[in-house]
């Protein structure tokens, strides 16, 4: 029994220092494995969003959507996937305010 | 952050030409799994129901008939039975939200979420935690019933020890509590756990070496040391009660084995890549998604075949379960034979009486 109390103790320390999670089941998300290093062309891109931990990914990402309709998968903090983003946030405006 | 997806326009197969041109090397591309998760949308609710419906069955009568017998004083292993009953039927309890939810999405709120989500992770981790106290009871019933045995405890210690067992379980279970949300991605609301940002891959890895470790390493070591030593001992006893008790240790580490090592594996190597932040190709990612898938399942079915394992081996339970659908309770008065049979002495471990040599099994 003390042998059984002492396990116990032991693992409620193991517990408490690494705190399980069994909620975070794989869901099996359309996720990007890895992002690209080298910077992706600009005029390539035609759209982008998000794939961030909350949406279930490992990878936070930036998906490029190119003219040819790949999916290509970027890191959200570089300067050039920002230097895109803005300009494709641009141009949807500029194309909001052409149409309207 | 919350930026509005881009237009997406109709994608017909990849095709890599002049935009790879640029670039000798393929550049990463989103991993589309679609089959899998058309698997999971069938396999996930099918096999959660199933459980459910086994679970909440098996489960419910052991606890009846438990109820239903009355019995006073019970030994350590009947008290963690009874535990482990409740904790795989609220387990069993949550599983047609997490079907529920699988099949058309999270409609019940971020509360609920959190509470069904933390009830989830309490019960499991309750579960296979009194496993392992169960094995240490029956281990050191025998070696008590031995003549150099340990003294017997205070009969409150199983009480104690089932409290702080589910303490422990509630405390597993706060990172579901606090940290599950009710998120929203491409139109379908999901119910999962997301760590704050920043300790993300840290705690998510460290989770996931803690599940193999203490979901499954501890309790499978606690498990193989007592159910040795146990089973040393039974050998060396005589008679066909002992043969038969020799048997049900056999079938209860061999389910352990079969239904949450495969599960254990498959974490196991998911962890590695994650603590080693391997990049995998999307059909190795997927193959992986799908083992887990299968083996989570396997690991599911185990809180329903725990009361087959535990209870309904037992003779004492079946003599209750009669019992109870005959309707007749057990009579407290007195009883020209005892049918309320008090907590077995165990004088010997080779008396071969039917209460003594089998009482290990049957509380």
């Amino acid at each position: 029994m003390a042998s059984h109390a002492a396990a116990l103790l032991v693992l409620s320390l193991l517990i408490l220092w690494t705190s399980s999670a069994l909620g975070g089941a794989n869901d099996a998300e359309d996720c990007c494995l890895s992002v690209t290093q080298r910077p992706i062309p600009g005029n390539l891109v035609q759209g982008f969003r998000y794939l961030l931990l909350k949406d279930g990914c490992r990878v936070p990402a930036v998906v490029f959507t190119t003219l040819r309709g790949r999916q290509l998968c970027a890191p959200p903090n570089q300067p050039w996937v920002v230097r895109i983003i803005r300009r494709l946030q641009r141009n949807s405006a500029k194309a909001k305010g052409s149409s309207s | 952050m919350g930026t509005e997806p881009a237009e997406q326009v109709s994608w017909g197969p990849y095709s890599g030409d002049d935009e790879e041109a640029y670039s000798a090397e393929p550049l990463p591309e989103l991993c589309y799994k679609a089959d899998v998760q058309a698997f999971s949308r069938a396999f996930q609710p099918s096999v959660s129901l199933t459980v459910a419906a086994l679970g909440l069955a098996g489960n419910g009568l052991v606890l009846a008939t438990h109820l239903a017998a009355r019995r006073a004083a019970r030994s350590p292993t009947s008290a963690h039975l009874l535990q482990l009953a409740l904790a795989d039927l609220l387990l069993a309890l949550t599983l047609p939200f997490a079907a529920a939810g699988a099949l058309q999405g999270w409609s019940l709120g971020s509360v609920t979420c959190r509470a069904i989500s933390g009830l989830y992770s309490a019960s499991f981790h309750a579960g296979f935690l009194f496993l392992a106290c169960i094995s240490a009871d029956r281990y050191v019933a025998i070696a008590r019933a031995l003549p150099a045995g340990p003294r017997p405890s205070a009969p409150g210690r199983a009480h104690l020890v089932s409290v702080i067992v589910w303490l422990l379980s509630l405390l597993l279970a706060l990172p579901a509590l606090l940290f599950s949300q009710d998120g929203q991605r491409e139109g379908q609301r999901r119910c999962r756990l997301v760590f704050p940002e920043g300790l993300t891959q840290t705690v998510k890895g460290a989770s996931a070496v803690a599940q193999v470790v203490l979901g499954f390493a501890l309790p499978l070591g606690v498990m193989a040391a007592c159910y040795a030593l146990l089973g040393r001992t039974l050998l060396a006893t005589r008679g066909p009660e002992s043969r038969r008790a020799l048997r049900v240790v056999v079938a209860l580490v061999a389910a352990f084995v079969v239904l949450q090592l495969p599960y254990s594996l498959a974490l196991l190597l998911d962890t590695a890549d994650l603590l080693a932040a391997r990049e995998r190709s999307c059909p190795a990612s997927k193959r992986k998604d799908l083992a887990l898938l299968v083996t989570g399942g396997l690991a599911l079915a185990r809180c329903g075949l725990n009361p087959v394992l535990y209870a309904f081996l037992g003779l004492r339970f079946r003599q209750d379960l009669r019992r109870l659908l005959r309707g007749g309770g057990c009579s407290p008065g007195p009883h020209p034979r005892s049918r309320c049979p008090r907590r077995p002495r165990l004088s010997s471990c080779s008396a071969p009486t039917e209460t003594n040599s089998v009482s290990f099994w049957d509380h």
